[in-house]
């Protein structure tokens, strides 16, 4: 039996697609049999007074294993507090830290951990590709497992007649189909060439609707040296649409940010999910996994965390179009695109939901992520060698350039960008 | 006037876009707005958004054709008192926010329409599940207390499981220079807090930002009018999300000149000037104070906020 400590935050995050990962991860940890919890919360309101007391608290109880829960505040605090309370000790809990897209924003704090060779550290990777991508930044590849955040199955598993019953509410008839995007509507996750894509579509399948959930944002593409004010992105996209032909206008949807109960019903109603996402911190795609879920096949970008979903058994349902790093950013194929979508599109009536989502839940569901959680816990954990050079490189160019990933005379993608990204694209 | 604007509409030239800004570094910007924050944050429409008194450089400023001046009524009329013989020389529509348009100088009225924000959607207060009281503590800004109280005395009207949010932060004032503390706010404030029915949840800065999904939110802003400042970021932010903003209005039945989206849920509303101009009085204040920085004279504020009220 262990005795196990979690650090998150009681209070959901504000990042939304985080509220459901922590509250899943928490239910994984939860499901594992014969272990007890200690339960700490953790967040910027955490004054170091309580730190230090949560930190004597699971020493004093012995804790054999710390698990780093949750993506922020980035836990330096926690780890140097535990280093400093453990430093004179030979015997320390093995450290367990999950890993989310928001780890390239913190180049600079980690690069602060190099005491973390003095513990054996596991960090867990929500995709494939997120793993290669982390262990380029750590002198152990093997300390890094693949832990997919996980799907609550209660809210999201395939039912005809959910399916039936939206689409009545949303007046659409069998003959019609309902392209869906759900998320951010920013820069990165390619609004515009998604809403682009819909007009060339029209033109062949005049019988579709593009149904677009989420909230305009500014987040734009610092890493590529671009800013925006709030609003400038919606602006961008208002006008696309003015130029799109009335026809094509009419048949775009805008429904806002909705709730997490809302979206299992959305996805049911839809007849594809569509992402073109080069976002940078594309750890996963909690969308396309609650998507797939809810049997619903889907056109995406082969990039960061959406390579992971092409899951043996429906591969003719996801499909996965090429991007490639050039020198002005990054590239989406359209031959790709086009010979995906032509090949995809006129069979969505055949998709059989019910077994995209049985498959899709067998990969990650609460109990899958359980079981792989519950093997890592029980594996011999090893110490911790270190960050790699690449780590620091990043964190000092982080530190000392404004626009860290563009060469400032060319003002294209320099070496530093390819290097730590390369992880993201496909090899081929 | 409306060809310009639909001529910017079409083909932008954006005065606050990350690479055009002022081509001045922000250290040498007032510090008016960002003593403010974030009322006074930074957002985009397509008829550029831009406080009177970020115009350091006029010239840079009058290059743009169309500007939407998001100031208050005191800067706007300081601006038009400052810059007026400019302006006529310039060829630029200034859009400035409908109660602020009697500051509007009558030479400047071919070429200046007003606008408002109106939300399609809006909710009644007892359908709000999330009542938000958005403001910060500084003098000049919850000046008038009888204001507050009003909008405090809305929230009898609040459904009986509906949650009360407040975001309150302490501000300098941001048109003073000796005592820019706030001296008096926050002590009645706070003896007002106390008699509230309902137990509020104070909100820090991050949370306001990290809000989501408001269509069933209900926002009640607390800087008492539009003199310091009448285009909120807060209002845009959370309008943005899909919030009823209580100061504003539904669409009028009067159809304005021009619509222009602001977001998924709100828009702008341009109209023409109707209110008199009561420019020519303000001209005289600042020929009975022409102090040289009249944006931080406390005589000249306390003058014009006379003015105001009552116009």
């Amino acid at each position: 039996m262990s005795k196990i400590a979690l650090f998150y935050s009681f209070n959901p995050s504000n990042w939304i697609s985080c509220q459901k990962i922590v509250f899943n991860l928490l239910k994984s940890y939860q499901a594992i049999e014969g272990n007890e919890f200690r339960y700490y919360h953790y967040n910027t309101d955490t004054a170091h007074g309580t730190l230090l007391n949560h930190i004597h608290d699971l020493k004093s109880w012995n804790a054999d294993k710390v698990i780093i829960l949750d993506h922020k505040p980035h836990p330096l605090p926690i780890l140097t507090f535990l280093h400093q309370e453990y430093l004179m000790d030979s015997v320390r809990p093995d450290l367990f830290i999950h890993v989310y897209g928001d780890f390239s924003l913190y180049y600079k704090f980690w690069d602060m951990c190099s005491f973390l060779t003095h513990w054996k550290v596991r960090w867990f990777c929500a995709s494939e590709r997120q793993v290669k991508y982390l262990q380029q930044m750590l002198n152990d590849k093997d300390s890094v497992s693949l832990c997919p955040f996980p799907i609550d199955t209660s809210n999201y598993h395939f039912n005809q007649s959910i399916r039936d019953q939206q689409r009545k509410e949303w007046g659409v008839d069998k003959d019609q189909k309902v392209l869906i995007y759900t998320g951010r509507l920013s820069t990165q996750k390619r609004i515009h060439t998604l809403i682009k894509y819909f007009s060339q579509l029209k033109i062949k399948h005049p019988e579709f609707r593009l149904h677009l959930y989420g909230e305009f944002d500014n987040m734009a593409d610092p890493f590529m040296g671009v800013w925006k004010p709030e609003g400038e992105y919606f602006a961008e996209i208002m006008r696309l649409i003015q130029t799109l032909s009335p026809e094509v206008q009419k048949d775009i949807y805008w429904f806002g940010g909705v709730s997490n109960d809302d979206l299992p019903r959305a996805y049911h109603g839809a007849d594809l999910l569509v992402s073109f996402s080069v976002h940078h911190d594309e750890d996963y795609g909690m969308t396309v996994a609650e998507a797939l879920s809810c049997g619903l096949p889907c056109l995406l970008t082969d990039w960061a965390g959406y390579g992971s979903f092409k899951f043996s058994g429906i591969e003719e349902w996801v499909k996965l179009v090429k991007v490639t790093i050039k020198p002005h950013g990054r590239l989406i194929s359209r031959n790709e695109l086009n010979q995906f979508s032509d090949e995809l599109i006129p069979k969505l009536d055949q998709a059989p939901r019910e077994k995209i989502s049985k498959t899709s839940l067998g990969y990650f569901s609460i109990e899958k992520s359980s079981q792989r959680i519950q093997n890592e816990l029980q594996s011999h954990q090893v110490q911790f060698k270190g960050f790699s050079p690449l780590l620091k490189r990043l964190s000092v160019a982080h530190q000392n350039f404004t626009f860290p990933f563009i060469d400032s005379q060319s003002k294209k993608i320099n070496q530093l960008y390819k290097d730590t990204y390369c992880a993201y694209v496909r090899t081929n | 006037m409306l060809e310009q604007i639909n001529e910017q509409l079409k083909n932008p030239s954006y005065l606050n876009s990350n690479s055009n800004y002022l081509g001045l570094t922000r250290e040498k910007w007032p510090r008016i707005g960002s003593d403010l924050y974030p009322l006074t944050a930074d957002y985009f429409h397509s008829l550029n958004p831009f406080y009177s008194y970020n115009a350091v450089n006029f010239d840079f400023f009058a290059s743009f054709p169309v500007v939407t001046l998001r100031d208050g009524a005191f800067s706007l009329g300081t601006f038009f008192c400052q810059s007026l013989s400019k302006l006529m020389n310039s060829e630029q529509t200034i859009l400035v926010h409908e109660d602020c348009e009697q500051f509007v100088p009558d030479q400047l009225k071919s070429r200046t329409l007003s606008y408002k924000m109106t939300q399609p959607r809006r909710i009644e207060i007892h359908e709000a599940k999330t009542i938000l009281m958005v403001g910060v503590i500084s003098d000049q800004v919850l000046e008038d207390i009888q204001i507050i109280k009003e909008k405090i005395d809305l929230l009898s009207r609040m459904g009986p499981k509906a949650k009360l949010k407040i975001y309150l932060q302490t501000r300098k004032n941001p048109f003073e220079l000796l005592y820019a503390e706030p001296q008096h706010t926050n002590s009645f404030f706070y003896e007002m807090i106390k008699d509230l029915k309902v137990k509020p949840d104070f909100i820090t800065s991050e949370q306001l930002a990290g809000m989501g999904f408001l269509k069933e939110t209900y926002v009640i802003n607390l800087t008492s009018d539009n003199f310091i400042n009448a285009d909120s970021f807060t209002d845009f932010i959370l309008a943005s999300k899909g919030a009823t903003i209580h100061e504003w209005s539904e669409p009028s039945a009067e159809s304005p000149l021009l619509t222009v989206p602001i977001s998924l849920f709100h828009r702008m509303d341009i109209c023409e000037i109707k209110k008199k101009s009561i420019f020519n009085e303000l001209v005289f204040l600042r020929k009975r104070f022409p102090s040289t920085t009249p944006l931080f004279d406390p005589y000249f504020y306390a003058q014009v906020k006379y003015l105001f009220n009552r116009s």
